[in-house]
């Protein structure tokens, strides 16, 4: 069929484009020249210098650490709002909660940056807390973003049904809370699984936000790439790519597989 | 559950995080810039719109906001042109591929894209993949790094997954019924797609543009790594007044007429999305 | 004694009307049937009842207390959902003991209770397996076990068998009453299929736009219908224009006089509707009452036949002729036939 024809191409296409860059950086990463489009060989020179400089390595450690603590945080009050935005049907004030919601998905990092800082700021002035920045209020601010994705993820997934199951959990004698605990929470797993490595991955590549809410001391892994960048691109550079490159292609390629198996498993029982 | 006690945390949060910064930001762009910390004066005791005045007077911030309006503007056409297909080849792709052509899309996103970035600088730079090709080909080489050009492939590069995901969950909930029904009444694929399949995906557009336009407007990493000096957008520019001008209340001021300008897309997608 | 009392129910989407002050009385141990097209609302009364809407006005009373206000989780009512809403990741046996568990009965007792559940809807063989591994059949089965389990005052079913194939309807049409008997509890049943309606309740309660049509036994409701909509409604019904005669007859339009055997509910003169049952009507002369007509139409059914006979004056009527032993032969489409029926084969109609 021609359209599919059409179309199947426009795909191939598209993929060039997303993964011909990664390839070409993939590729440099194991050549021990400096030049990078002079291909001398195979070598693990930079990885090498990768696993030895400290700041690099120190940063990574920092921003993992801060990603899973935003991430966790993030998919608490995420859930939270995926469900009273599913289940409270119109309450007062839904649209006004939505609409705070999605801001922060929709607006340029400057914009959230910028503001979350002065926040901060004026916070320390009146109550004096957060003290000085850092580690917890990129760590705030990064929860701050990361909750509307995980709500949206939560509502699409409650939006789709289990409505009747909750109120048959009811009809028997659950609680609300009850029920929520025993029958939603256990159905949502899936969706706060991917809610939670969406917002592990929001919080582990923000710059922008990251900088500006940052204080001494706490640099974070894009703040030194960043840096690191300004200056032109170090091989090294490519490497550290690389290696993230093949830890997530690992992680969704096996996730892809286990579910691919359970499925089969549960079609082999029926 | 008790709805208070769900609500009630989550209003506080978005209250405080959400909706108190910028009300911060709007008061402190009334502010003065002053050496010391905080580095203004202290917020509405004297409002003074001096930093409004500059903003409207000097060319350079109208230069800078049109120049971040064709950057987020190409670069949503671009993803749009280049997402659409895509999005509708994986929506029609038998079922059981297409949770690996959805990895594929997004799985560049889940690298980081500072990374990804780094990639185009390799391949745009004079001494990068292109110009090697260009060269082996015995042409000459081409300026391609920080330029326009490099900016605005690199902001498509980026936010393309974000076009393309609110696109596939729309186009994979039309019912190919409808389609073919239309075929079926004497309609080419060509029209069948402009008078069935477009118009109904629409939702799904305005959900990517606003995933794509509005922040690709306050974009400032990939303009700064990839776009010349010259070529100020307002993200850029904002970044600027704050780290190297340190005058905050220039940067919310800035910041402010951003919002105010985003205020009004972002109000129409939401009422049409 | 009624057990189940609604008085005055009255429940509004907006503007709209779904319930319309409708009261109705329900005995302890019935298998009442709440039988209804689309939008007449028989499904909003149940989920009123059960706890899931908030009626706008009237009261429900559930022996003696009442419970209008209370939330599903605080009724002894229980329901059985129309895709059942087995829990994915429990077993049939935690499935079955989910409203035990939360009512904080003691373990032993639950296995227990939980047992003679399953043996009661014969899964006892299934206790440990998922709801996925089950057929549809059988996860209606845990699924009115499950409702069961915490000895509900009243069981309330939501189209308990739409979504099951024909030849599996039947069977559980009489598992479930089965069960209703062997447990002692009142049920109520929502169904928009009238045969299943006839074949399973105690008595009917007929909805239409919200309001009761008529309440009565599956015999009541079917012979003497209270209105035309009820009477077209439970199978075919020919409903024929007329005025009432002479103490005895009624003046059918088209037709002529004929002999009905009850006793007029108006005056002579004023204008009434007869309605005949197809099986009531005969092929041939013989009866009190008899019309000359042509075959316009036959279809055939299986075990009878439905003739459509045009009559002269432009009426038509539908009559199923049964294909039992010693039929006399069928007549073809464009015969002139003559239809017959007995006095007490007339129901008169005033709405």
């Amino acid at each position: 069929m021609r359209r599919g024809r059409f179309l199947r191409a426009a795909l191939w296409f598209g993929l060039a484009f997303l993964y011909v860059p990664i390839a070409l950086l993939v590729a440099t990463s194991f050549n021990p020249s400096r030049l990078s489009t002079v291909l001398s060989g195979f070598s693990f020179r930079w990885y090498a210098a990768l696993w030895a400089d400290e700041r690099l390595i120190e940063a990574a450690l920092l921003s993992l650490r801060i990603a899973a603590l935003s991430a966790t945080g993030a998919t608490l009050l995420g859930t939270l709002a995926g469900y009273a935005l599913a289940r409270y049907g119109r309450f007062r004030g839904r649209n006004l909660f939505a609409g705070l919601l999605s801001a922060r998905v929709v607006l340029p990092d400057v914009l959230v940056g910028l503001s979350l800082l002065l926040l901060f700021v004026q916070l320390e002035q009146w109550i004096g807390w957060p003290e000085g920045r850092g580690a917890l209020t990129i760590t705030l601010a990064h929860i701050s973003v990361a909750l509307a994705y995980v709500a949206v993820v939560v509502e699409a997934r409650l939006a789709d049904g289990g409505t009747e199951l909750e109120q048959a959990a009811m009809d028997l004698y659950a609680s609300p809370f009850q029920a929520f605990l025993l029958i939603t929470l256990p159905l949502l797993a899936p969706a706060l699984l991917s809610g939670w490595l969406l917002a592990f991955t929001l919080s582990l590549d923000d710059l922008v936000v990251a900088s500006f809410v940052s204080g001494p001391g706490a640099s974070t892994l894009p703040m030194v790439v960043f840096s690191s960048l300004r200056l032109g691109v170090t091989p090294e550079l490519n490497a550290l790519a690389t290696v993230i490159l093949a830890v997530v292609a690992l992680a969704l390629f096996g996730a892809l597989a286990l579910q691919r198996q359970a499925v089969a498993v549960g079609a082999a029982r029926e | 559950m008790n709805r208070l006690a769900v609500l009630a945390p989550l209003w506080a949060w978005l209250g405080l995080f959400v909706a108190a910064p910028v009300v911060i930001v709007a008061a402190l762009s009334f502010s003065t810039s002053i050496p010391g910390i905080p580095p203004f004066t202290p917020l509405l005791v004297a409002p003074d719109p001096a930093n409004y005045a500059v903003l409207t007077e000097d060319a350079f911030y109208l230069r800078a906001a049109l120049r971040s309006l064709a950057v987020a503007g190409v670069s949503s056409a671009a993803c749009l042109l280049i997402g659409y297909p895509m999005a509708l080849a994986i929506a029609r792709a038998p079922e059981r591929r297409r949770p690996t052509l959805l990895l594929l899309v997004m799985l560049p996103f889940w690298t980081g894209f500072l990374l990804r970035v780094t990639a185009w600088i390799g391949l745009l730079r004079d001494e990068g993949w292109i110009n090697a090709g260009l060269g082996l080909l015995g042409l000459a080489p081409l300026r391609l790094l920080y330029t326009d050009f490099a900016m605005y492939i690199g902001v498509t590069y980026a936010y393309l997954p974000f076009m393309i995901l609110p696109l596939y969950a729309r186009l994979s909930r039309r019912d190919p019924d409808v389609e073919d029904a239309a075929a079926d009444l004497g309609a080419s694929p060509l029209v069948v797609f402009l008078t069935v399949t477009l118009p109904l995906s629409v939702p799904g557009i305005l959900a990517g543009l606003a995933l794509v336009f509005i922040p690709a407007v306050g974009e400032y990493v990939i303009p700064e790594l990839l776009g010349g000096p010259s070529a100020q957008t307002l993200g850029r520019a904002l970044w600027n007044e704050f780290f190297a001008n340190r005058d905050w209340p220039m940067a919310a001021a800035l910041a402010t007429a951003l919002l105010a300008a985003l205020a009004v897309p972002m109000a129409l997608l939401r009422a049409r999305g | 004694m009624a057990q189940l009392a609604i008085e005055g129910l009255t429940v509004r989407y907006g503007p709209a009307i779904a319930l319309d002050r409708l009261s109705l009385a329900i005995d302890a141990g019935e298998m009442f049937v709440l039988l209804g097209g689309s939008g007449s609302g028989k499904t909003t009364l149940l989920r009123t009842l059960g706890g899931f809407i908030q009626p706008d006005a009237g009261r429900i009373t559930l022996a003696g207390q009442d419970i209008t206000r209370l939330p599903p989780h605080r009724r002894p009512v229980n329901t059985t959902f129309q895709s059942y809403a087995l829990v994915p990741h429990m077993s049939v046996a935690d499935n079955v003991g989910f409203g035990l568990r939360r009512q904080g009965v003691a373990r032993a007792e639950i296995a227990a209770r939980v047992r003679e559940l399953l043996e009661l809807v014969r899964l006892s063989d299934f206790a440990t397996r998922r709801p996925d591994a089950l057929s549809g059949g059988q996860r209606q089965r845990v699924a009115l076990a499950r409702a069961l389990a915490p000895r509900p005052r009243l069981l309330l079913l939501d189209e308990p068998m739409s979504a099951l194939d024909r030849n599996l309807r039947e069977q559980t049409r009489h598992e479930l009453l089965r069960i209703q008997r062997g447990a002692g509890t009142t049920f109520v049943l929502v169904t928009h299929d009238q045969d299943e309606a006839l074949a399973m309740a105690t008595r009917i309660g007929l909805l239409h736009q919200g309001r009761l049509a008529q309440v009565g036994t599956p015999a009541e409701i079917y012979e003497r219908p209270a209105s035309r909509y009820v009477a077209a409604f439970m199978g075919a019904a020919n409903l024929l224009p007329g005025r009432v005669g002479p103490p005895g007859t009624v003046e059918l339009d088209g037709i002529g006089p004929v002999r009905a055997a009850a006793p007029a509910p108006l005056p002579p003169g004023s204008v009434i509707h007869v309605a005949l049952r197809p099986e009531r009507l005969r092929i041939g002369a013989g009866g009190a009452n008899q019309v000359n007509g042509t075959v316009a139409e036959s279809a055939y059914r299986g075990g009878s036949v439905d003739h459509l006979v045009r009559l002269p004056g432009g009426a038509a009527l539908t009559v199923a002729q049964s294909l039992g032993e010693g039929t006399a032969a069928l007549p073809q489409p464009g015969a002139a036939v003559t239809v017959s029926w007995d006095p007490d084969a007339c129901v008169l109609l005033t709405e």
